[in-house]
């Protein structure tokens, strides 16, 4: 049931990130403000845009940016939390120094850091995509390492250690059963992290329109919610069925254990 | 020790963020400004020194209180308070919704325990849609119902981490229904102040790093619920300025957020040391 309900959601996604009917571009001022129909499945914005368009559209590129961002968030996240879980044994103050210094990123505003970050690499892709894998590594990271600490203490890795198994034999027998489905986890419930912060940095105003983003066209649409509703409604039913379906199909809470 | 670091080096890396930022003078002058008028604008925004210098006159200026918006000349330190105010004013009815509203979960998960499944698919859903997102929703439903802006925006504020919280109160009070030490206090009737005691060390870590997680995003959506209800906070004016680029005010705010952010996670510390005199303070934060 489970499994026919996810293939079902991925179909869905899928079809929806592909299917575009009409250049979501197009501007057509004949057509503006037009209710859902058969030809516009989803009405048409200001401008007499294709809004089905402009939505499988966005989120195709959505989908995409936040994607590679959490290849590369995750690779990141992982690579220095096993340098910290080693760096903490053999140099411990340079394991505390790098603390420090993620927390203290971790302390500035989330807007500042991604764009600051972003600007390095200009580009209305790339500019995304490094915010985006910023903030992954940045929340990620502790997150990490706490798992791999405490699975570090797991009676079957120590048993392994003290039976002189070696460092390779160890990580594939017993830390990645025990790491890896929770960081799989993880990492799902962080690339819809990514999704939603994709659509918050474009509502804000941080992409180059006219290159549709879900958070751009949401942002457009406030000033006619009570008279257009379609404007918002196509949007945000998107955008959720994106979330709700990576949120209900790893349900955990992102919660560090103690 | 590492607190006060993770503070000074917070501050110090705010500015480094915004030495990565575009050129202010460019986006102050538009397209069209020549050369000349660059440099000299330049110059005024003291961009034509080095980073170190710009941040010793930042600082300069922020403590005499000359720290100006670049697009207004507004002393800083001046408009600070107002703006604080907002702010403080969204906080305030945020945490109020929290309570309200962790109390009301965790109500209706004790009154309905045959409905368990629908509420935690309930509360799953809600806690999956994004604030600015819950946000604009309840700004219309305020609209609407006349509701001031500012309970709206707390309300939608205290959302995604009332959920957090009423969530993990329920798992503790199953911990704890079925902890070992619980029948061996009730056999060996130990007194209630022990076990409170115990209870509170065995829960003080977690509830820290909940308290820091909820800290934390109470800090960094108060500026996204501020620009979607059009509250002129200080979360509003921070990414206002980022996105004109204005850099003394993206200097204050930055930091006030870095110093906020520190304050929470030493008092976090404070309090789990007075919980429990074991804990040690850590730098895994929330």
């Amino acid at each position: 049931m489970k499994r026919t309900l996810l293939i079902a959601w991925v179909a869905f996604v899928a079809l929806l990130a592909m299917l575009q009917p009409h250049d979501p571009l197009a501007v057509a001022p004949e057509r503006q403000f037009a209710g859902p129909s058969t030809e516009h499945w989803l009405g048409t914005d200001r401008l007499g845009r294709d809004l089905f368009s402009r939505t499988g559209y966005a989120l195709r590129r959505t989908l995409l940016q936040a994607g590679v961002a959490e290849a590369f968030g995750f690779t990141f996240a992982i690579t220095g939390a096993a340098a910290l879980v080693i760096l903490q044994r053999r140099l411990q103050a340079a394991a505390a120094a790098a603390r420090v210094a993620i927390l203290a990123l971790r302390t500035l505003p989330p807007f500042l850091v991604a764009l600051s970050f972003a600007v390095f690499l200009r580009g209305p892709s790339a500019g995304m995509i490094i915010a985006l894998a910023t903030l992954s590594f940045l929340f990620s990271q502790p997150v990490y390492e706490a798992e791999m600490r405490h699975a570090l203490r797991h009676p079957s890795v120590e048993g392994a250690v003290t039976l002189g198994s070696t460092g390779l034999r160890i990580l594939r027998a017993n830390l990645a059963p025990l790491v890896g489905p929770r960081l799989i986890r993880y990492a799902i419930l962080d690339f819809a992290a990514l999704v939603a912060f994709a659509a918050l940095f474009s509502f804000i105003g941080l992409t180059n329109p006219p290159e549709p983003s879900i958070g751009e066209m949401l942002h457009d649409a406030r000033p006619y919610i009570l008279d257009h509703p379609w404007m918002f409604l196509g949007p945000t039913a998107t955008l959720m069925v994106v979330l709700l379906g990576l949120w209900f199909w790893k349900p955990q809470t992102r919660f560090v254990r103690t | 020790m590492w607190q006060l670091a993770c503070l000074l080096l917070g501050v110090t890396l705010c500015f480094v963020a915004i030495v990565g930022l575009p050129d202010a003078a460019y986006q102050r002058a538009g397209p069209y400004a020549n050369e000349a008028a660059l440099q000299q604008l330049r110059a005024e925004l003291a961009l034509d020194r080095s980073p170190p210098a710009r941040f010793s006159i930042y600082w300069r200026r922020l403590w005499s209180g000359d720290l100006r918006s670049i697009y207004t000349q507004e002393p800083l330190l001046d408009v600070f308070p107002e703006k604080l105010a907002h702010t403080a004013k969204v906080l305030a009815a945020g945490v109020g919704a929290l309570v309200v509203l962790s109390a009301a979960w965790v109500l209706a998960y004790r009154a309905f325990p045959g409905l368990r499944h629908f509420i935690s698919i309930a509360v799953g859903a809600t806690a999956s849609v994004p604030v600015f997102l819950s946000a604009t929703l309840l700004m219309y439903v305020a609209t609407l119902t006349g509701t001031p802006n500012w309970i709206a925006a707390g309300l939608a504020l205290a959302l995604f981490p009332s959920i957090l919280l009423a969530t993990n109160i329920e798992q503790r009070c199953a911990a704890v229904a079925h902890a070992n030490y619980r029948t061996l206090e009730h056999h060996y009737r130990i007194s209630r102040l022990a076990s409170l005691r115990r209870l509170v060390r065995e829960f003080a870590p977690t509830a820290i790093l909940i308290g820091n997680a909820i800290a934390f995003y109470l800090v960094a959506g108060v500026a996204i619920v501020e620009l979607v209800f059009g509250i002129p906070g200080l979360g509003r004016w921070m990414l206002d300025s980022l996105l004109r680029v204005d850099l003394p005010v993206i200097f204050l705010t930055g930091v006030a957020a870095s110093v906020s952010a520190s304050l929470v996670l030493f008092a976090a510390n404070l309090v789990a040391l007075w919980a429990d005199p074991r804990h040690e303070p850590r730098l895994v934060a929330s």
